[in-house]
C-alpha cells in the first residue's frame, strides 16, 4: 500500500518552520507556554540528534546536554503549569518523528555523500534547537521583567503586584532562561565548530515543494488585505509594490532556467516574455516610488505585511539564489519541477495584474477621503504644473515650502501622476500575462516520454500532479494540483 | 503607576536608538535602489533594497514615531553595508530591559539585510 509519509528532510523543514514562527513576536505572555513546552522539545531534540549515525563526541555531548542541567526530577528548571506553546510542541513532535525514522532505518554512512547528509541532518537539528532555546529564553526574560520579586515581610496579596503568571514565577523564569542561555551558547559553539561540519553548497540544498505555493497564496491574501484596508498604510503599499517587483525578478530567473531546460519555448521566452518582464519590473518600481516614505495615511506600517514579504522573498530565493548570487539554470532545474513552478508563477503574475489595477484606484480614492498627507515641498516637487493652483488652498505650494516641513493633505488632482503610473503598470502586466498564456511549451514538454520527477517529488514517493504533455501552452490547467 | 526619571531616560534612549536606526536604514534602502549599475545586476540590488526596507518597516511597526524622532541628518559617504551595520549598532545600544516587543523580528530582518549587502559597494 502506498503511504505518503514525510521524509526526514521534510520533518526537519517543518521543525525549522515551527521554531522560526515562534520568533514572529515573542512577548511576555509567551514565556510560561514556551517554558512548559521546552522539556518535551529538548528530549525529542536530544533523541533525534543522538539517533543520526555515526555518533561523534561533540554531538554526544550536546545530545546528553539536552537532558537538562540537573538530575531528575527537575531536569529543566522548575515545572511550569501553563498550556504548552503549540509551535514548540509541534516542532518537538517533528523531531520525535525524525528520531523514530532515523532509529528504524538509518545505518552508518558508507559513502562520503551519506556522511555529508548525516552531518547536514545534525546541523539542521541543532539549528532548530538553537532558535527554540533562544525564543524560549527571550520569552522568559520578557516574562521576568513583568513580575515583581517576592520580598520577605511583604504581603503577597498586594494589589497590582503579580508574582507569577501561569505558574511561572520570577525565580523560575530567570533560572530556566539562564539554563537556556548556556545551552544556546553550547549549540552556537557546536554550529560554529569543526570545519568538517560546514554545509556544502548545491547538492544538499533542499527546496520544500509545498513552500512556493504556500508563500504565494499567503502573499496574495496579505496583499489583498493591504490593498483593501481602510485606509492602507503607505509603507505597506510601497512594500507590496516592491515585493511584486521582486517577484518579477525571480520569475525572470526561473523562466530563464525553464527556457534553458526546454520546459518552455526558448525563442518565445527571449522575444515575448523577457522584454515584457523587464517593462513590468520597471513599472512596478515606478508605482512603488509614487508612495514615498514622506507620505502617510492614518494607518501605521504593519508587521504582517513585512513578514509576508519576507516569506515570499525567502520562498523564491530558495529556488533562485546560490549564496549571495544567482543560482545557475542547471542548479535551479535540479531543485524544482520547472513546469510546475512556471505555472505557479504565471498564476501569481495574473493575480499581480489585479493588484496593479487596485493601485490605479487607490491614490484618488484615498485623496478624496482626505486620508493622504505629505510634505508640501514633496508635492511641489512632484507637481508637473507648478503655479497653477491658487494660494488660497492650504495644500498649494508656497515659496517657504522648499525649506520648511509643512505637512498638508493631498488633494485628488495631485494624485493624477500616481494614477497614470499605475495605469501604465496595468497595461504592462496585461501584456505580460497575455504573452505568458500563449507561450508555447518547450521541446522537453512536447515529447511522449513521461518526464522524470524532480528530486523532491521522487523523495516523497509522489508523481507530479499534472502531465505537461497534455498541453502545448502554459494554460491554467497545467498547474492544477491534485 | 509613576515612572522614575531613570526609567524615562532609558525609554527616551531606546526611542532615539530606534529612530536613528530607522534613518540609517532609510538611507541604506535609497542607496541600494540606486545600486543597479553595478556588475552584480539590478536584480540583486533590488532584493538587497527590499531586505533593508523590511528591516526599516519592522522598526516602524514597533515604534511608529521612528521616522520623525531621530534628529539625525541622512548620513552621506557611507555604503549600504556601513549603514546597515550602523543601524545594528544603534539597536544594540537600546538599554537592557527597554527593548520593545517585536524587536527580535526586526533584528532577524536586519540580519538578512546585512547578509544581502555584505561585500557589495554602494554609495
Amino acid at each position: 500500500m502506498f503511504v505518503n509519509a514525510p521524509t526526514v528532510q521534510e520533518l526537519l523543514h517543518d521543525c525549522a518552520r515551527e521554531v522560526r514562527s515562534i520568533m514572529w513576536d515573542v512577548t511576555a505572555l509567551d514565556g510560561p507556554a514556551l517554558a512548559a513546552a521546552w522539556p518535551a522539545f529538548a528530549v525529542h531534540a536530544g533523541a533525534a540528534l543522538a539517533a543520526v549515525p555515526p555518533p561523534d563526541p561533540a554531538t554526544q555531548l550536546l545530545a546528553g546536554r539536552m537532558q537538562g542541567p540537573r538530575p531528575r526530577p527537575n531536569r529543566w528548571g522548575p515545572p511550569v503549569d501553563a498550556e504548552p506553546d503549540p509551535h514548540l510542541s509541534a516542532a518537538g513532535d517533528a523531531l520525535a518523528a525524525v528520531a523514530d525514522l532515523v532509529q528504524r532505518h538509518a545505518t552508518p554512512p558508507k559513502t562520503a555523500q551519506a556522511a555529508r547528509d548525516a552531518d547536514l541532518a545534525r546541523r539542521r537539528i541543532v539549528e532548530c534547537l538553537f532558535i527554540a532555546s533562544h525564543a524560549t529564553a527571550l520569552g522568559l526574560h520578557e516574562h521576568a521583567t513583568r513580575l515583581r520579586p517576592a520580598r520577605p515581610g511583604i504581603a503577597f496579596e498586594q494589589p497590582g503586584v503579580q508574582l507569577a503568571v501561569a505558574g511561572a514565577t520570577l525565580a523560575k523564569s530567570r533560572r530556566l532562561a539562564s539554563e537556556l542561555d548556556t545551552l544556546q551558547a553550547h549549540a552556537a559553539h557546536y554550529l560554529a565548530g569543526a570545519p568538517g561540519r560546514e554545509p556544502l553548497r548545491g547538492a544538499e540544498h533542499f527546496v520544500d515543494p509545498d513552500r512556493l505555493p504556500h508563500v504565494l497564496a499567503a502573499w496574495e491574501v496579505t496583499a489583498l488585505r493591504v490593498l483593501h484596508a481602510s485606509p492602507p498604510s503607505v509603507r505597506d503599499l510601497a512594500g507590496v509594490a516592491h515585493a511584486e517587483q521582486a517577484l518579477l525578478v525571480h520569475t525572470m530567473v526561473i523562466l530563464n532556467a525553464a527556457a534553458e531546460a526546454g520546459v518552455i519555448d526558448h525563442d518565445g521566452f527571449t522575444r515575448q516574455i523577457r522584454p515584457r518582464l523587464q517593462d513590468a519590473h520597471l513599472a512596478w518600481g515606478d508605482v512603488a516610488a509614487s508612495w514615498p516614505a514622506q507620505m502617510t495615511t492614518p494607518a501605521p506600517a504593519a508587521l504582517l505585511g513585512v513578514e509576508a514579504s519576507a516569506q515570499l522573498h525567502q520562498g523564491l530565493a530558495d529556488i533562485t539564489r546560490d549564496g549571495t548570487g544567482w543560482a545557475t539554470p542547471a542548479l535551479i532545474a535540479q531543485r524544482v519541477h520547472l513546469a510546475e513552478v512556471t505555472g505557479l508563477l504565471r498564476d501569481a503574475l495574473g493575480a499581480g495584474r489585479a493588484r496593479a489595477g487596485r493601485f490605479a484606484e487607490l491614490p484618488s480614492e484615498l485623496a478624496r477621503a482626505g486620508q493622504i498627507r505629505a510634505p508640501a515641498r514633496l508635492l511641489a516637487a512632484m507637481d508637473p504644473h507648478p503655479g497653477r493652483r491658487g494660494p488660497e488652498l492650504d495644500s498649494a505650494p508656497r515659496i517657504s515650502d522648499v525649506a520648511n516641513r509643512r505637512i498638508v493633505l493631498v488633494r485628488p488632482e495631485q494624485t493624477a501622476g500616481a494614477t497614470a503610473t499605475a495605469a501604465d503598470l496595468g497595461r504592462q502586466m496585461t501584456a505580460l500575462t497575455q504573452a505568458l498564456e500563449t507561450l508555447p511549451l518547450g521541446r522537453a514538454n512536447l515529447t511522449v516520454v513521461e518526464p522524470a520527477p524532480s528530486a523532491q517529488t521522487a523523495s516523497r514517493g509522489v508523481r507530479p500532479a499534472h502531465s505537461p504533455r497534455a498541453n502545448t501552452h502554459l494554460g491554467r490547467n497545467l498547474t492544477a494540483r491534485g | 503607576m509613576r515612572t522614575s526619571p531613570i526609567q524615562t531616560s532609558c525609554n527616551d534612549q531606546a526611542e532615539q536608538c530606534l529612530a536613528r536606526a530607522w534613518t540609517l536604514l532609510d538611507r541604506g534602502e535609497h542607496l541600494a535602489r540606486q545600486g543597479g549599475g553595478d556588475e552584480s545586476g539590478p536584480g540583486l540590488w533590488l532584493l538587497a533594497a527590499n531586505s533593508i526596507l523590511r528591516a526599516r518597516d519592522a522598526l516602524e511597526a514597533i515604534h511608529p514615531a521612528a521616522p520623525h524622532g531621530s534628529g539625525l541628518d541622512a548620513p552621506v559617504g557611507q555604503t549600504c553595508s556601513d549603514l546597515v551595520r550602523a543601524a545594528a549598532q544603534q539597536l544594540a545600544g537600546i538599554p537592557a530591559g527597554h527593548e520593545p516587543a517585536g524587536l527580535s523580528l526586526a533584528l532577524v530582518h536586519l540580519a538578512q539585510a546585512g547578509h544581502e549587502v555584505e561585500g557589495r559597494s554602494c554609495s
